[in-house]
């Protein structure tokens, strides 16, 4: 396999693409790398989670090694938002290379609690917040302007499930819809200060909701709670001068793909359990970007080989698609780099 | 995405007839059996619990239990025990039954996670009413075996090891939830505590499950747990992977994994 050494693609490229301007002959490669980045440099997901030093260097060292279209601050993406509010997160020591999380029953929220003038957080102080700011920063004056840096922040839905409790808000949808909207909102406001800080450090936003997909929630519930307040997260966002948001909801999530489109995020996800014909027939009717991720599994344990082989064929199906772009699945910690090289020769092989 | 959930070719169809027919159909609030006033409101001078002297209404408290309806599963169930109707009948015909639709309808996306909470929290409801009565004749009904379940190190997610959970509880298992983040250390740990028949290890993440086969690894190191099945499910997991590892069995999701459970005490 060559090893893929063109630079990436300018800020303006990428924008091309995201407004779904003619096809791309090289569709965009967008990895989603999180935990994996302490990987590059011998460190682990714990680790740089909490140091912006680290943070900021198993960026910069994601970036030489896969020189992928964009890049994304965060590592364990969906705990800081709760964290800054006061949720606890579990890390682990060591060279324990496990991803920190928040365990079951570590949330702050009750069903029910008054949470009109609940706390927001302070991103320049609160939980890790400053960390991944700091990174941000960093990253930005030595990437400069023209790469796509992109700052992770929870979507609303996943958000409410760390503050409150999974089986709890699954429970409220059904027995307290009224409130489980008043906690979406409140998840709301705290993002956006979040995402305020990361626009004030020069980088842009990325929205992971993944707890919102069909594998947990109905269609029609993710209609009536998280496109709503998923929708006025992107209208502020669009308000602050930001024209693309990209909005991640793993799994098979063929079924919602016309209410993601509906909240205004402009590039979305096909995960490789979706069902990409009807995703890009939406997409296209639609206007919006798309990526397509491959199987966590292949990336990990297959071959290059076979990899480019798969990726090469997923590439194939979104050849002509304006604003087609190819992704991997979150690469699993200590994935070798060939094999996401692998999916990026299949974008130049295209 | 597990395997089987929202697979085959039935899959659209029946979600497309959800909207429209109940999974229940011979149970509705306004057919002449079941007045509508006797559902919806459970008040006092309700008709009692059995339709007639022989045939107890159990597809109604399926219904209930399917809805989520917690206090009318309640009521229902102290009514049958009231008029007579065996404990594990009830618990097998009215709770146990109800309960397997909903496994069914959540393999097969007509159901999601919330509403199968609601039907598990009334099934809950059910089994508090049945429970003293359970234990008191626990000797005919012991459980039907113990299963020790938890998410291996490193893997924080439970929310489908729970849905196990509940159903096995529905089915009649004794479970002992070790939560999540559990080393190879605590699994056998419980399992020789709990005298299990099954030990139930979940992973999502494909950096978790290779911790799966540590944990069998380590079983298999002890002679005095040889008896015991062990299975292993998560969404990334699947049957080739299990055997591969040396698991006993393999679940892509909660109803047919307490089917293999059930597989595995009656072949005991
Ligand atoms: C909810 C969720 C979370 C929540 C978990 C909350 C909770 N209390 O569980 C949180 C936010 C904590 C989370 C964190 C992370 N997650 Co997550 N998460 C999910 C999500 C959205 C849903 C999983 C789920 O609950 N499915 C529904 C249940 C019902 O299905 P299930 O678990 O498969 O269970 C069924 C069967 O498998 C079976 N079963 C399950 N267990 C067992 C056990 C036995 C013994 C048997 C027989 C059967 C069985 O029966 C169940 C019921 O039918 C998936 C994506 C998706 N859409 O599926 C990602 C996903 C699993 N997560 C993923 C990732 C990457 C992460 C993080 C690493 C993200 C990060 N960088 O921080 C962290 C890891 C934290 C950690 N250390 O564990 C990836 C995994 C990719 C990979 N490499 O494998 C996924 C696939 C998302 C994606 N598309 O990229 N996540």
């Amino acid at each position: 396999m060559p090893s893929v050494t063109e630079p990436p693609a300018t800020r303006a490229e990428v924008e091309s693409v995201l407004r779904c301007a003619a096809p791309r002959p090289v569709p965009l490669f967008l990895p989603a790398i999180y935990e994996h980045k302490a990987w590059f440099i011998g460190s682990t997901p714990s680790a740089i989670s909490r140091s912006a030093d680290l943070l900021t260097k198993a960026m910069l060292a994601e970036f030489d090694a896969i020189s992928a279209d964009g890049l994304v601050v965060g590592v364990d993406v969906y705990n800081l938002e709760a964290e800054a509010v006061g949720c606890k997160v579990t890390f682990y020591e060591g060279d324990d290379t496990s991803i920190p999380g928040i365990k079951p029953g570590n949330h702050v929220v009750r069903v029910g609690d008054d949470l009109s003038c609940a706390r927001l957080p302070n991103p320049l102080r609160d939980g890790r917040m400053p960390v991944n700011i700091e990174a941000a920063r960093r990253v930005r004056a030595h990437v400069g302007d023209d790469v796509w840096l992109r700052g992770a922040v929870s979507g609303p839905f996943s958000l409410a499930i760390s503050l409150v409790g999974a089986e709890a808000l699954f429970l409220a949808c059904l027995d307290h819809p009224e409130w489980v909207r008043a906690v979406l909102d409140y998840a709301k406001r705290i993002i956006m200060e979040f995402a305020k800080a990361y626009l004030d450090a020069g980088a842009e936003l990325i929205v992971f909701d993944s707890q919102a997909s069909p594998e947990l929630l109905s269609p029609p519930m993710y209609e009536e709670f998280v496109m709503p307040v998923t929708a006025e997260l992107a209208a502020w966002a669009a308000a602050q001068g930001l024209r693309d948001l990209p909005l991640i909801i793993g799994g098979n999530t063929t079924e919602i793909a016309g209410l993601q489109i509906r909240t205004g995020c402009n590039n979305l996800l096909c995960d490789f359990t979706g069902d990409f014909d009807e995703w890009s027939a939406a997409c296209r009717a639609a206007g919006r970007a798309l990526r397509r991720n491959l199987s966590p599994r292949l990336i990990e344990t297959a071959m290059p080989d076979e990899i480019h082989e798969v990726a090469r064929r997923e590439v194939g199906r979104g050849r002509g698609m304006p604003g087609f772009i190819m992704g991997t699945a979150v690469v699993p910690f200590g994935t070798p780099s060939e094999n996401l090289l692998a999916v990026k020769q299949a974008c130049r092989n295209a | 995405m597990p395997e089987g959930k929202g697979q085959g070719p039935t899959t659209r169809d029946r979600r497309a007839l959800a909207h429209q027919i109940p999974s229940f159909i011979p149970v509705h609030l306004d057919t002449p059996t079941h007045p509508k006033s006797n559902l919806s409101s459970g008040e006092a001078g309700a008709p009692g619990f059995l339709r007639s002297k022989d045939s107890p209404d159990y597809a109604l408290l399926n219904q209930l239990l399917y809805e989520g309806n917690a206090k009318e599963v309640e009521r229902l169930v102290r009514e049958a025990l009231a008029d007579g109707r065996p404990v594990d009948e009830v618990l097998n015909e009215g709770l146990i039954a109800g309960m397997s639709v909903v496994g069914e309808d959540f393999k097969y996306n007509i159901l999601y996670v919330p509403e199968v909470l609601v039907a598990a929290r009334a099934m809950k409801t059910g089994l508090a009413v049945l429970k003293p009565v359970l234990v008191a004749s626990a000797a005919e009904n012991p459980p039907r075996g113990t299963l020790v379940i938890g998410t291996v190190k490193g893997d924080l997610h439970d929310i489908g090891k729970n849905l196990v959970c509940m159903m096995a509880e529905g089915a009649g298992f004794k479970v002992i939830d070790l939560g999540v983040d559990q080393t190879a250390e605590q699994f056998i740990d419980a399992a020789r505590l709990h005298k299990a028949d099954i030990v139930g290890m979940s992973a999502l993440l494909t950096t978790t499950m290779p911790y799966m086969k540590v944990v069998i690894d380590e079983f298999q190191k002890h002679p005095d747990l040889a008896s015991i099945k062990l299975a292993v499910g998560g969404a990334p997991v699947n049957r080739m992977f299990a055997e591969e590892i040396g698991a006993d069995g393999y679940g892509p999701d909660a109803p047919s994994s307490v089917e293999m459970f059930l597989g595995f005490v009656n072949a005991a």
